[in-house]
């Protein structure tokens, strides 16, 4: 493992083990490769990748009373649910950081994690 | 030290030729903040709506210009944002509702009650916005009912066989005075009453008799009504009332009281707009209050709300609260009480999604709190 590549998993795993998330993960977006991430097993599934950067388009039964959405790319998710919470942050050179956490953490520190590594990997 | 800057003082026309009584107005009105100016004559009249921008003026209808026009038709031309208050010797009936006509937001008989001027003064101040005159053939719910929808804070008068005052403040019922008595039975007296006028002021002082939300308070007043006069059919008549109570037990199936929510955002997310949606059925429905902030800009949001549905849905079918930034628009669903809410607002900065964050976290505790205190 490169030096380079063990600073960026350093960046995850701190999030992790200071900051006191589940794991979080570097994604390329062409190639869905995990580039950096930490105990990122599970975070995101394929499928919500692909319905979130646009690979998919949604089609239930909202979007067929709704209309589809309107041609914009998502740049922040974030889901909470009873046991964890998933964040995504959307980098316009084309990677994606996912991040979870337990759901009884504060949404703003996760949201303040995961904008720290967005920026973080942005400025690398 | 930086200058702190002050609300400018409400200016206020006082034109009469009685010296005496400009100058008892002057120092009363002078003593509650207001800033005043006073007026021999319909010239100086002239002058001082031409240099200053009056908020009131209080003239005496006798008083005439060139040409002989009368002061609430100079007040029309001259400054028509002016709300004016008249002062008469002779309070006859036809010159008191010729006035009202011609505009006066009051009349008032010499010699003048202070107390009474007060009254006016506070009512032209509160009659900015909105309508005033006369209308006909409305019941008492209709007009409570009205005053609830709209959100006021106000006091109705009720003048004739049956008077006494009922207060509102904020579209919720708070007080009642009838004959010596207030709060509930207050009320209920004063619902028996048949026919009268009905006359508003602001609400200057909240005294607090009745609690608990409008449809509540009306519905336990009828029946308490009905159930004295031992007439439960006969006494629900009149066809607004009929409408009323369907339209309540329609409400009252629903969780949600949404002139409630809409309150909720006007105060916490003006701009914002609010859904309920069946995802099962595939259907929706707006709760905001349309046209109070440029549809085109969430007019993409449902299909925005439909892919963060989907997304919810993959990610955790168990979800709670959902947000999703795609483009200018900030999408926030959350589940409560059974039902799905979309909360929606265009992002144009950093600044502004999180304020959007901030807000979908204050919905979120906003409805829970309101859905478990309507169950």
């Amino acid at each position: 493992m490169s030096a380079a590549r063990s600073a960026r998993d350093e960046r995850f795993r701190s999030a992790v083990v200071d900051g006191g998330a589940i794991g979080g993960a570097a994604i390329d977006i062409a190639t869905r490769a995990v580039i950096a991430g930490y105990a990122h097993e599970g975070v995101v599934s394929g499928r919500v990748l692909d319905l979130l950067l646009g690979t998919t388009r949604p089609s239930g039964p909202l979007i067929r009373a709704l209309g589809g959405p309107p041609p914009a790319v998502a740049r922040e998710l974030y889901v909470s649910g009873p046991a964890r919470a998933v964040y995504a942050s959307v980098l316009p050179h084309g990677e994606v950081i996912v991040l979870a956490t337990p759901s009884a953490m504060s949404v703003a520190l996760g949201w303040a994690l995961i904008r720290g590594l967005a920026t973080a990997w942005s400025e690398r | 030290m930086p200058a702190v800057s002050a609300k400018p003082m409400p200016i206020v026309v006082v034109a009469d030729a009685d010296a005496t009584l400009r100058s008892e107005v002057s120092g009363f009105l002078s003593a509650r903040g207001f800033h005043v100016e006073l007026a021999e004559g319909a010239d100086s009249v002239t002058g001082l709506l031409a240099r200053h921008k009056v908020d009131v003026l209080i003239a005496d209808l006798a008083m005439r210009g060139h040409g002989g026009v009368d002061m609430l038709s100079l007040a029309r031309a001259m400054a028509p944002t002016a709300r004016t208050v008249g002062l008469t010797a002779d309070l006859s009936p036809k010159e008191r509702d010729a006035a009202l006509l011609g505009g006066a937001v009051r009349v008032l008989a010499k010699p003048l009650s202070m107390l009474e001027l007060a009254d006016a003064v506070t009512l032209a101040q509160d009659c900015t916005e909105g309508f005033r005159g006369w209308m006909h053939r409305l019941s008492l719910v209709d007009v409570l009912q009205m005053y609830h929808h709209a959100g006021e804070s106000l006091v109705v008068s009720l003048l004739g066989d049956v008077e006494g005052t009922i207060s509102f403040q904020r579209g919720e019922l708070i007080h009642a005075e009838c004959h010596g008595q207030t709060g509930m039975p207050a009320l209920i007296e004063l619902l028996n009453a048949k026919h009268g006028q009905l006359e508003t002021r602001a609400l200057v002082q909240a005294t607090r008799t009745i609690a608990g939300p409008f449809d509540h308070v009306l519905l336990d007043s009828l029946r308490s009504l009905d159930e004295s006069r031992h007439d439960y059919h006969a006494a629900v008549t009149t066809a607004s009332l009929d409408d009323w109570l369907d339209e309540l037990t329609e409400r009252e199936r629903d969780p949600l009281d949404r002139q409630a929510l809409i309150r909720w955002l006007a105060e916490h997310a003006p701009g914002a707009g609010v859904w309920r949606i069946d995802a099962a059925a595939g259907t929706f429905e707006r709760l905001d209050e349309l046209g109070v902030h440029p549809e085109h800009e969430i007019a993409g949001t449902p299909g925005s709300i439909g892919w963060a549905y989907e997304l919810a849905e993959l990610t955790d079918p168990a979800w709670s609260r959902v947000e999703l930034t795609a483009g200018a628009m900030a999408i926030a669903l959350l589940r409560a009480g059974g039902m799905v809410f979309a909360f929606a607002r265009l992002v144009t900065g950093e600044a502004v999604q999180r304020r959007f964050q901030v807000e979908s976290t204050q919905l979120v505790r906003w409805m829970q709190g309101h859905l478990e205190a309507r169950r």
